[in-house]
């Protein structure tokens, strides 16, 4: 027999029971359309999420002498004795990367004194590249220069007790193991949104901070890269490059975790709706048995009546999978335009990351890969659940004969 | 007619085994998923929020209002008999009232800032414990308790000395050496380094106040357990651990909004999986039924039929959930899912407490109630769907 009658076979058993294959065509698409959109969510979601955090602040990879981070395992632990020497990395510095100086101090204001770290930033790149200037809730962000102007957060400046204008007491230890003190004078309060980071983060301009812990000007601590599209992937070979996901491993790893999540959920659903579907067809089948008999008696072999059957589950699946497909991309493409707001999980409550307050909107971007990767799987399943239905009928068709 | 009911359903479903069982397994896979899910989620959060009450937190705490606003030692409040008689509610497992200023190690291995935190020995040993009771008692005369991450940092050991300096009560900078007596080793890294814990009496004698009565700035309260709440007097400033680490309270609601999300989507799954079985299963008998309208049955007692045979197919889906469900989380709430495999290997701090390494699946028996309710529900419309179908067959039939 020639495939288009098999076709036309296939297409009018479909048809004897419509309520039945509009049923197991909805579980196809239900399955493939909500798998689509779940991937693209969790992928865009996390992408999103990552972005909107490290544009705060992180950035998404530094460039550090390879001491800098003596432990490993631990990149919180660093080492401020060791620097990055600028003149002999000239090559390093780009338009999108940014200068730092981090140093732990102790501030004491009039009610306080506390740990924090000290950042040393170049305020005007800051403000082209990062986020930090748009968390100045109050007074002004720093001028630059040799002025030593400090950025408090808003947490941090209440447990001093000190206002803008108001000096706070800066004590470290500077590059040569010296005691380093010098007066500060609060120019702006940071709002992270009530985060941990709100504690124990200030800035400063980058020369400050480099005159009072005595490093030559042309030597920093980090480069940091924020050139979120063009991850670097190579350094000079005297200096490390470390990525966000080392340092801030929490937040990498809290990521990754929905990211799985959605993975074994979309799996799941998947199994389910496939052996409902095959349960549904291995029924349909049986009651056919009749049928297929008195096709068996007419001549008809067992692999025509398999072939037979095999063409109408490939319509059913095509038919399935291709709207699903339809569907899954029209809600993604929806949600592309009208973006999910990820506090909707949260009662509306505002999402901490790594001790900041983010608000991502998340615009869901098609991942092509999850568009035949989905329907693959689904098929898969499908092919494998659909071994003992098919093993029934041969072994009916043979005993007929 | 109930029995006959009972005994008529159960033929109907021995009628075609394969399917039925078919249909059940379906059920059960999914139960055991949704279950598995929900058990390893509740576990972890369950973790979490130990992680962060036993970080000196507790679930709840009093504070003073200078404490409060600025984590400032300054006007500790009394901790009078109306307080205490409050907090010898039934439902309070153990509170520590404690007192804290915040500190500072400067040394040639680096500096760090810390919570120097007076404590009364008993209580806090009987909150947090954070050693055996020897060590605790250990520090009553002039020593202090370390953790071991700060002892590692500045290569400190029992009996050595360490320097503390801080803002003291008239606003001065001061310098106090301690003797270390004990290091403990608990709740991660974050904690162990920011932490120094020393009797009440001391520290009111280096801060400079000199007070008979009972001080505190802040009251850690553990509660017999996580659900139960705690009304304290109103003229206390009470925090829950929520609002003390914001971060984890969001992760947990982000958690509960994912399950919720999920269950739908489950929900929908099985109803999609079983509805068409079932619809099937009806559609096969209609000779029968219509024999059977024919003879005078009506189509109240068909829906009390196909009810029952939805009702025994729910209980015996339910049945085998529960005992797979149950095995599984019996063997894993035992050898724990090791969730560092997420980070090489490596446990992860977050908003200063150390997450769990390995998560034991946790169900709580409304968790697993409102599933069976969830199943029964699917199935029920599902066979309801089935049963309307048929009659309305057999009705257009007759006309």
């Amino acid at each position: 027999m020639k495939t288009p009658f098999l076709l036309k076979f296939g297409y009018r058993n479909l048809l004897r029971n419509k309520s039945r294959t509009l049923i197991m065509c909805l579980g196809l698409i239900l399955a493939t359309a909500y798998s689509i959109f779940a991937l693209n969510f969790a992928r865009s979601g996390s992408a999103e999420v990552v972005k909107n955090f490290l544009k705060q602040y992180s950035g998404s990879e530094q460039e550090v002498h390879p001491e800098y981070y003596p432990d490993k395992l631990n990149y919180k632990r660093f080492n401020p004795y060791r620097l990055v020497d600028l003149e002999e990395h000239k090559d390093i510095l780009t338009s999108k990367k940014v200068k730092r100086i981090t140093l732990p101090v102790f501030l004491i204001g009039k009610k306080n004194n506390l740990g924090v770290l000290l950042t040393g930033i170049e305020p005007q790149k800051e403000k082209t590249l990062s986020k930090v200037h748009r968390s100045v809730t109050q007074g002004h962000f720093l001028s630059g220069g040799m002025n030593n102007e400090i950025l408090i957060g808003q947490r941090l400046a209440l447990k001093l007790g000190v206002v803008i204008g108001d000096e706070v007491g800066v004590i470290g230890q500077a590059i040569n193991g010296a005691f380093a003190n010098d007066l500060f004078t609060v120019t702006g309060i940071i709002n992270f949104g009530g985060g941990d980071l709100e504690e124990t983060l200030s800035f400063t301009n980058l020369k400050a901070s480099q005159y009072f812990a005595n490093i030559p000007s042309d030597q920093v601590h980090q480069v940091v890269n924020f050139d979120l599209d063009h991850l670097i992937t190579k350094t000079s070979h005297q200096l490390n490059l470390v990525s966000w996901k080392k340092i801030l491993p929490e937040i990498s790893v809290s990521i990754s975790f929905i990211d799985h999540f959605t993975w074994i959920v979309s799996l799941v659903i998947v199994l389910v709706i496939c052996l409902g579907l095959s349960n549904t067809l291995m029924i349909s089948f049986l009651e056919r048995e009749a049928e297929f008999k008195t096709l068996n008696i007419l001549g008809a072999k067992s692999t025509w009546v398999l072939k037979a059957l095999f063409i109408e589950i490939a319509l059913l699946s095509f038919i399935g999978i291709g709207l699903g497909i339809v569907l899954g991309h029209l809600i993604t493409v929806y949600f592309s335009i009208v973006p999910i707001n990820l506090e909707m999980f949260t009662n509306g409550k505002p999402i901490m990351l790594g001790g900041m307050t983010i608000k991502p909107l998340v615009r869901l971007a098609p991942d092509f890969e999850i568009y035949w990767k989905t329907p693959l799987t689904i098929l898969s399943f499908l092919l494998v659940t659909l071994i003992y239905p098919f093993t029934k009928i041969i072994r009916r068709s043979q005993r007929a004969h | 007619m109930n029995l006959w009911l009972l005994k008529l359903s159960l033929l109907n479903l021995k009628r075609n085994i394969g399917r039925t069982l078919f249909i059940i397994l379906s059920i059960t896979l999914a139960v055991c998923i949704a279950g598995w899910v929900m058990a390893v989620f509740e576990g972890m959060d369950t973790q979490i929020i130990k992680a962060v009450v036993e970080g000196n937190v507790g679930h709840l705490q009093v504070q003073s209002s200078h404490y409060h606003q600025a984590s400032s030692p300054q006007q500790p409040e009394k901790l009078d008999q109306s307080l205490i008689s409050q907090l010898q509610n039934p439902v309070v497992a153990a509170y520590s009232d404690e007192l804290v200023l915040k500190g500072f190690i400067s040394a040639p291995e680096g500096q760090q800032s810390l919570d120097v935190i007076g404590v009364d020995l008993q209580k806090h040993y009987h909150t947090f414990a954070l050693m055996d009771k020897k060590s605790y008692l250990s520090i009553a005369k002039e020593g202090v308790l370390i953790g071991k991450a700060l002892a590692q940092k500045f290569s400190y050991e029992l009996g050595d000395q360490l320097m503390i300096n801080f803002q003291n009560a008239q606003g001065d900078l001061q310098s106090e050496l301690f003797t270390i007596k004990g290091i403990f080793h608990k709740n991660g890294l974050s904690f162990e380094k920011n932490h120094l814990y020393l009797t009440k009496k001391n520290w009111l004698k280096i801060y400079g106040i000199d007070h008979d009565a009972q001080l505190f700035n802040r009251i850690a309260i553990l509660l017999k357990s996580r659900f139960h709440k705690l009304k304290l007097s109103d003229k206390f400033l009470q925090r829950s651990w929520r609002e003390i680490n914001p971060e984890m309270a969001v992760v947990l609601d982000f958690h509960s909004g994912m399950i919720r999300f999920f269950m739908l989507i489950i929900a929908i799954t099985v109803l999609m999986t079983v509805l068409n079985p079932v619809s099937i299963l009806w559609q096969e008998r209609f000779n029968e039924f219509k024999m059977l309208n024919t003879i005078g049955v009506n189509k109240k007692t068909f829906w009390r039929l196909g009810l029952t045979e939805g009702f025994i197919v729910s209980l015996i889906a339910s049945f085998f959930s529960f005992s797979l469900l149950s095995a599984l989380l019996f063997y894993q709430s035992k050898s724990g899912l090791n969730f560092s495999k997420l980070n090489a290997g490596n446990t992860i701090e977050r908003a200063g407490i150390q997450l769990p390494r390995y998560v034991y699946p946790l169900m709580e028996w409304e968790v697993f109630y409102a599933i069976v309710l969830l199943v029964i529900f699917v199935v029920m419309t599902s066979y309801a769907y089935g049963i309307y179908g048929l009659i309305k067959k057999i009705e257009k039939e007759m006309k």
